[in-house]
C-alpha cells in the first residue's frame, strides 16, 4: 500500500511540465556529443561518446534531475511527508519513490546508448547491432544504480543536498580507477562499457558493485529516514 | 483514555516542551509562531525531537506510521499530495489514513471548499491549500490527537471549526491547538499554555494565573475605604492591607489579582462602598528582590534539612541560623 503510494507519488511529480524537456535536451546533448566525435573520426568515436557525452555527464545530470524532481527538492523524509504523516509508512514510500525515476533513468539510458552506437558506427558497421544491444542492457542498469544512489543520498542534508554532493563525488573521485572509486558509479559504468577499469577489477565484479553499492545507498537512505 | 506526553521535547526554537494531556481542549499561546509550528510538527509525527521524546499513547508518532494514522493535523505550511485536482488528492489522503477515498467530495463539501475540488492542487494559494487541509483533518472521525496550527487563520467559518472541535473533544479526542492570536486563544477555549523563552510546561494543580503571586498589589479609592480594610481582612483570602496616600485609598495585597478584585468588588457591593478608582500596581523592585530571596533561602532550607535528616538542630547561638 505505502510502495504504491509512493510509487503514484513519484509518478505524479515526474509527469509535471519539464521533466519531457530535460529529457529531450539530455538526448539532444547526447546525440550532439555523437555527431562531434563521429565528426572528429570514427575510430573510437562511440566509446569517446559513450564514456563522455551519454553516461558521463547526461545520465548522472538526468538522473539528478529525476530525483530531485521526486523528491520535489527536498530530502527524502520531506519527499514523503505528504503522505507519512497520514500514516503510511516512510521507509516503504521511499522504496516506491524510486521506482518512476528508475525506470525512466532506464529507459533513457538505453535509448541513448543505442542512439550512440548507432550515430558514431552507422548501419553499415557489421558490429552495431551486438554494441548497441550492450549499451542497451548497461544504460539500463546503469541508470536504475544511479537513481537508487541519488535516493540514497537524498537522505542526507536538511533538503536533500546529499544528491548534490554524490553527484560532485561521482565527477571527481569516479573519475579515476583508485580506492577512492569505488563507492561511485562512474568508474563501474566506465568499466562495463569497456573504458579503464576501477582498481583493475573485472565486468563482473564491477557490474555486482555497481548494483551493490546502489543498493546500499539506498538502503541507508531509506534507513535514515524514520518510520 | 489516550495520554500525549512532551518529555523535554525540543526541536528548533522550541526549547523544551513537557506536557501530559488527557483527552480535552488546549490552545497553546506564543508571541512568536516557530515554537508553536514546532510544537506541531512533533505532535503530528511530521519530525522527531532533536531532543527529549513524544509519546502517544506510548508510541512515537515520529516512528510510527499506526500512531500518526490516529492524529489530525494543520501545519503551518501545508503540502497536499500533488495530483491532477484538489479532490484527487483529498482522495489520496483519505485512503492514505485508511477511509474511502470517494468521501472526497464529500470532505470539501462540508468544509465549503467545493469550488476549489477542480482545481489543481499547484494552483491553490497558501491559505486555499491551508483550509484543505484543516477539513481533512476536521473530517477525521478515529483521530485521537488534533494538532492544529492557526486552525481560526483558513477560509472555513470560524462557528464550524469550533463546532466540530467541541465534537470531537465530546467524544474523548485531545485537541491540541497553537496560535499566536490571544483573540483565538479566546475563541477556541480550553486549557492555555504559554510558551515563555522557547520553553513550554503544564503546571500540574492549578492552573496558572495572570497576576499570580505574593506582591501582586490593588490600589483601591474607595468612599469608605477604613471599612473596606476591615472586612477584607476578614476574608478567608489572606488579604492585607496599607492605607495609601490619601484616607480614602488603600493598597491591597492577595494571592492573585483576579482574587484579590473579585473580593475587593464583592465586599464592596455586598456592604454599600462606593468604588471610585481600581488599579494594579506595578510591584516595587524591594518586593520582587525579596520574593527571589524568599525562594533561595526557602530552597536552602529544604536542601539543609534533606541533608541533615533526622539529624537534631544546631544549638541556638549568636550566628545560628545566620547563614543567607
Amino acid at each position: 500500500m505505502s510502495a504504491r503510494a509512493g510509487f503514484e507519488l513519484a509518478s505524479t511529480r515526474l509527469r509535471q511540465p519539464g521533466t519531457l524537456s530535460a529529457g529531450l535536451l539530455a538526448l539532444c546533448f547526447t546525440v550532439g556529443v555523437a555527431l562531434l566525435e563521429r565528426a572528429q573520426g570514427r575510430g573510437g568515436a562511440a566509446d569517446r561518446a559513450l564514456l563522455g557525452g551519454a553516461f558521463g555527464i547526461a545520465l548522472p545530470l538526468f538522473c539528478y534531475f529525476l530525483v530531485a524532481r521526486s523528491c520535489a527538492g527536498s530530502s527524502l523524509q520531506s519527499a514523503v511527508n505528504p503522505l507519512a504523516r497520514h500514516g503510511l509508512s516512510r521507509r516503504a514510500l521511499v522504496l516506491g519513490l524510486a521506482l518512476p525515476a528508475a525506470l525512466v533513468a532506464s529507459l533513457f539510458a538505453a535509448l541513448s546508448g543505442a542512439l550512440v552506437v548507432l550515430i558514431t558506427r552507422g548501419t553499415g558497421d557489421a558490429l552495431w547491432l551486438r554494441d548497441a544491444a550492450s549499451c542497451v542492457w548497461i544504460g539500463a542498469i546503469s541508470g536504475v544504480a544511479y537513481v537508487l544512489t541519488f535516493v540514497g543520498a537524498s537522505g542526507y542534508g536538511s533538503r536533500g543536498q546529499g544528491r548534490a554532493w554524490l553527484l560532485a563525488a561521482d565527477f571527481v573521485l569516479g573519475a579515476g580507477g583508485s580506492l577512492l572509486a569505488v563507492p561511485w558509479p562512474k568508474g563501474h559504468v566506465r568499466n562495463l562499457l569497456g573504458g579503464t577499469p576501477v582498481l583493475e577489477l573485472s565486468q563482473l565484479i564491477a557490474l555486482l558493485l555497481l548494483l551493490g553499492t546502489s543498493f546500499a545507498f539506498l538502503g541507508i537512505g531509506s534507513l535514515r529516514t524514520r518510520r | 483514555m489516550t495520554r500525549a506526553q512532551f518529555l523535554g521535547a525540543a526541536l528548533r526554537q522550541l526549547r523544551s516542551a513537557d506536557l501530559e494531556l488527557a483527552p480535552g481542549r488546549y490552545v497553546t499561546l506564543s508571541s512568536e509562531p516557530e515554537p508553536l509550528q514546532a510544537l506541531i510538527a512533533l505532535a503530528s509525527g511530521q519530525e522527531a525531537p532533536a531532543r527529549g521524546s513524544v509519546w502517544l499513547d506510548g508510541i512515537a508518532p515520529a516512528a510510527s506510521p499506526e500512531a500518526r494514522r490516529r492524529i489530525a493535523t494543520l501545519l503551518a505550511d501545508e503540502a497536499l499530495p500533488p495530483d491532477r485536482n484538489t479532490e484527487r488528492s483529498v482522495a489520496r489522503v483519505l485512503s492514505a489514513r485508511g477511509d474511502s477515498a470517494g468521501d472526497a467530495a464529500r470532505v470539501l463539501a462540508d468544509a465549503g471548499l467545493t469550488q476549489l475540488a477542480t482545481l489543481p492542487t499547484t494552483a491553490l494559494a497558501a491559505r486555499e491549500t491551508r483550509s484543505v487541509a484543516l477539513a481533512l483533518a476536521l473530517a477525521h472521525e478515529r483521530a485521537e490527537l488534533f494538532a492544529l496550527h492557526e486552525p481560526l487563520a483558513t477560509a472555513l467559518t470560524r462557528s464550524r471549526v469550533l463546532e466540530t472541535l467541541d465534537r470531537h473533544v465530546a467524544r474523548g479526542a485531545i485537541v491540541l491547538c497553537t496560535t499566536t492570536s490571544t483573540a483565538d486563544a479566546v475563541l477556541l477555549g480550553g486549557q492555555w499554555l504559554c510558551v515563555e523563552l522557547g520553553r513550554l510546561r503544564a503546571e500540574p494543580g492549578e492552573r496558572p494565573r495572570l497576576g499570580f503571586g505574593p506582591w501582586q498589589q490593588v490600589l483601591v479609592e474607595a468612599s469608605d475605604a477604613q471599612s473596606l480594610a476591615l472586612l477584607l481582612h476578614a476574608s478567608p483570602h489572606g488579604l492585607s492591607t496599607e492605607l495609601g496616600s490619601e484616607p480614602s485609598v488603600l493598597k491591597v495585597t492577595g494571592p492573585a489579582l483576579d482574587v484579590t478584585v473579585r473580593e475587593l468588588i464583592g465586599l464592596a457591593r455586598q456592604h454599600g462602598i462606593e468604588i471610585r478608582r481600581l488599579s494594579a500596581t506595578v510591584p516595587p523592585v524591594e518586593s520582587l528582590l525579596a520574593a527571589r530571596a524568599g525562594f533561595a533561602r526557602g530552597a536552602y532550607e529544604a536542601a539543609r534539612l534533606a541533608a541533615l535528616g533526622s539529624v537534631a538542630p544546631p544549638p541556638a547561638g549568636p550566628y545560628s541560623g545566620g547563614y543567607t
